[in-house]
């Protein structure tokens, strides 16, 4: 079923009463989620992804804006007549219940000509207990379980009603690593499997990236993008997205568009036209695998001084120094173990960039600056040729 | 080991010697007593063992008048005051304005002096020869016909009595309660909510066995107090409780030790003992029901 929110603000009277100000914790949100993908909602705590989600789910009722599934207007719809399962960070199973029970509660609470007999219950108990892997574990108690296996039931639970839209909130955050990465392709293939609409809430970019159709990207409130993953993550609207996307995160620097070259500190690093020709301050962000390690001869170049070189088996990240970086921060560039090792432990390195992981970003609010690479195309493919010969 | 053992004892050593000596050592003379028959309270003799003073307490009206009283006390009580508050501690649960004042309001009895307390009930309800009593004003002004509530017939002396020990019972119980209530997950409530549950199946089927290991052991310390009663009917009814007919079987306890035709130990000892035997009773089976009952909440 396709989501819409239309221009959605939810504020929350301040927890401190003396203050009379309101908090707004979702504004003027305005996205669209195409029936039968899954969508995450991204964005550091506090962003108001978790509002946004029980904005949808119908817990909250959103101050301003409209609410719409497949088109009809379900802002003042309550939550149990909007058709949505949810599942809750911390599962919300119900402890003295059992595994069968737990996933019947919602089939118990319809009334009418939807009510169902027992047998009827307990059929479709197992059947959505099959997609979710547990029908061994129907007659156990929460607390006799991994989290993992508690996580399947709190999905199979919000599932058992067929319900038109899967809500999940930090679903993953009480799983160890190993499990959390088994568990987010386990929701990828029950998704799948049903083509259920589902919302997923995360702060975990890598989590967001790797299972969604699609990402929402928030901060304190307000939806800074929105787009396919890879999309997004190769064309970050604003410095935000481009920092939150991306582990080792991308690498910022002050810098400045003058003359037709973009200069990073002192180096000359890039030659660049920006649409209006103008020459500008402007920050610079390069993605650690968008720093290549540059050959004597190549002119546009950024140096570092090398402070480490983490070992990560397939690729190294060199750890580096330059001036043009923020106080703290340091330069971080993912290269191939050979190529690590033609660096050593300390002194300089030079990088060349690749222009399509460079990105320009506003000195004042930090939007992104398009600008046009006027380089010669072929510098970086020659590059990636010789690479390959080496191999 | 057995060095680790030596330490553990000497840390206990405190503790054990009070307790001998304030618990232990009186619970088995308490007994002894009780089989001592025709004990001197003077000169501290007695002539024979057996289980006469069993027998004399068990056939002694104003003993039975006690069990009697203790008993209605417990039934109508403990279920009642149980119930009240926790519909008090729902209603301060989910209001938001003015939450910590009825906290407090509703807590104040607790940190009343119980004497206080019966003796307001007393002048509310005590008809004198100037005044009918507050309560009796009222039910004439429904039309109905004045009692004396503490000099009167048995139903009215026992209904100011139950009155009062709900009253009295109260302000810890809501207090337990609202803090069970708030203690469950309020997302347990959304994820009902959310598949439409109903708010009567979300108070049984979520709340209550939430909540269940509180309100079973406030039935249980409910019951055991309820047993001990006493200085609630001093309050209202005054010392002489064997003559209002209000005596409990710790009241008679008392008054078979120090009342008016007290000094005999013997007599209290068995009384004493018959009450311990009761609640002991009763506890077992309030424990063996809640093993059925409780629900693991963790």
């Amino acid at each position: 079923m396709k989501i819409e929110l239309k221009h959605v603000t939810k504020k929350f009277p301040n927890r401190d009463r003396k203050i009379h100000e309101f908090v707004v914790a979702v504004s003027d949100m305005t996205v669209e989620i195409p029936d039968g993908s899954l969508v995450s909602i991204l964005g550091p705590s506090g962003c108001g992804k978790s509002t946004a989600l029980n904005l949808i789910s119908g817990l909250e009722a959103p101050t301003e804006g409209w609410i719409f599934f497949d088109g009809e207007d379900v802002t003042d719809l309550p939550p149990e007549k909007r058709g949505i399962g949810m599942v809750f960070q911390s599962y919300a199973l119900y402890p003295h219940l059992t595994v069968m029970k737990n996933i019947m509660f919602p089939l118990e609470n319809l009334k009418g000509d939807k009510k169902l007999t027992r047998a009827e219950m307990k059929k479709k108990v197992e059947e959505v207990a099959r997609i979710v892997q547990i029908d061994e574990l129907l007659f156990r108690k929460p607390k006799q379980m991994s989290g993992g296996q508690q996580q399947r039931v709190a999905i199979a639970r919000a599932l058992v009603k067929r319900p038109r839209v899967l809500l999940l909130d930090e679903p993953l955050s009480n799983l160890d690593a190993r499990l959390r990465i088994q568990t987010r392709e386990e929701i990828r293939r029950i998704q799948k499997e049903t083509g259920i609409t589902t919302v997923f809430v995360t702060h975990d970019q890598e989590e967001a990236m790797s299972i969604s159709d699609i990402i929402i990207v928030m901060k304190q409130g307000v939806v800074y993008q929105t787009g396919r993953p890879q999309d997004v993550y190769d064309s970050p609207a604003n410095l935000f997205v481009a920092k939150f996307l991306g582990t080792p995160p991308i690498n910022v620097l002050g810098g400045e568009v003058k003359d037709g070259n973009l200069y990073v500190g002192h180096d000359k690093v890039l030659p660049v036209r920006l649409k209006d020709n103008a020459d500008r301050r402007v920050f610079v962000g390069i993605r650690p695998e968008g720093l290549i390690l540059a050959g004597d001869d190549d002119q546009y170049v950024l140096h570092g001084k090398v402070k480490s070189i983490q070992v990560m088996g397939r690729d190294n990240t060199i750890v580096a120094n330059h001036h043009a970086m923020s106080e703290g921060t340091d330069l971080r560039a993912i290269v191939s173990a050979s190529d690590a090792r033609s660096v050593g432990d300390s002194g300089n390195v030079s990088f060349k960039l690749d222009p399509a992981k460079v990105f320009l970003f506003d000195r004042e609010d930090e939007t992104r600056v398009e600008f046009e690479y006027t380089g010669s195309v072929n510098e970086a493919d020659e590059q990636s040729e010789e690479e390959h010969v080496e191999e | 080991m057995l060095k680790n053992n030596n330490k553990a004892w000497l840390y206990l050593l405190p503790a054990i010697v009070f307790l001998g000596v304030f618990m232990v050592y009186p619970l088995f003379d308490v007994l002894i007593y009780s089989f001592e028959e025709g004990y001197n309270f003077t000169s501290q003799t007695y002539h024979g063992i057996g289980f006469y003073n069993y027998s004399y307490v068990l056939r002694d009206p104003y003993f039975l008048q006690a069990v009697k009283n203790t008993f209605i006390l417990v039934i109508i009580t403990v279920p009642l005051s149980t119930g009240i508050a926790l519909l008090i501690a729902l209603a301060l649960n989910s209001i938001k304005r003015l939450k910590d004042l009825f906290h407090t309001v509703f807590f104040l009895p607790y940190v009343t002096n119980t004497l206080a307390v019966g003796l307001v009930f007393m002048i509310m309800f005590k008809k004198t020869p100037y005044s009918d009593g507050f309560i009796n004003v009222l039910i004439k002004a429904f039309g109905g016909n004045a009692v004396d509530f503490i000099d009167g017939p048995y139903w009215a002396k026992m209904f100011v009595m139950c009155l009062y020990t709900i009253w009295i019972v109260m302000p810890f119980k809501i207090l337990i309660l609202t803090s069970a209530l708030a203690s469950v997950d309020d997302t347990y409530y959304k994820a009902a909510k959310i598949d439409g549950t109903g708010r009567l199946r979300m108070f049984t089927k979520i709340t209550l066995p939430m909540i269940s290991p509180m309100l079973f052991y406030l039935v249980i310390t409910g019951f055991i107090g309820a047993f001990k009663a006493y200085s609630d009917e001093v309050a209202i009814f005054g010392t002489d409780l064997n003559s209002a007919g209000m005596n409990t079987i710790v009241g008679y306890v008392y008054d078979m030790l120090y009342g008016n035709s007290g000094g005999y130990p013997s007599y209290a000892s068995a009384a004493a003992l018959i009450l311990f035997v009761i609640v002991f009773t009763i506890t077992v089976i309030n424990l063996m029901i809640s093993r059925k009952a409780v629900v693991e909440t963790r």
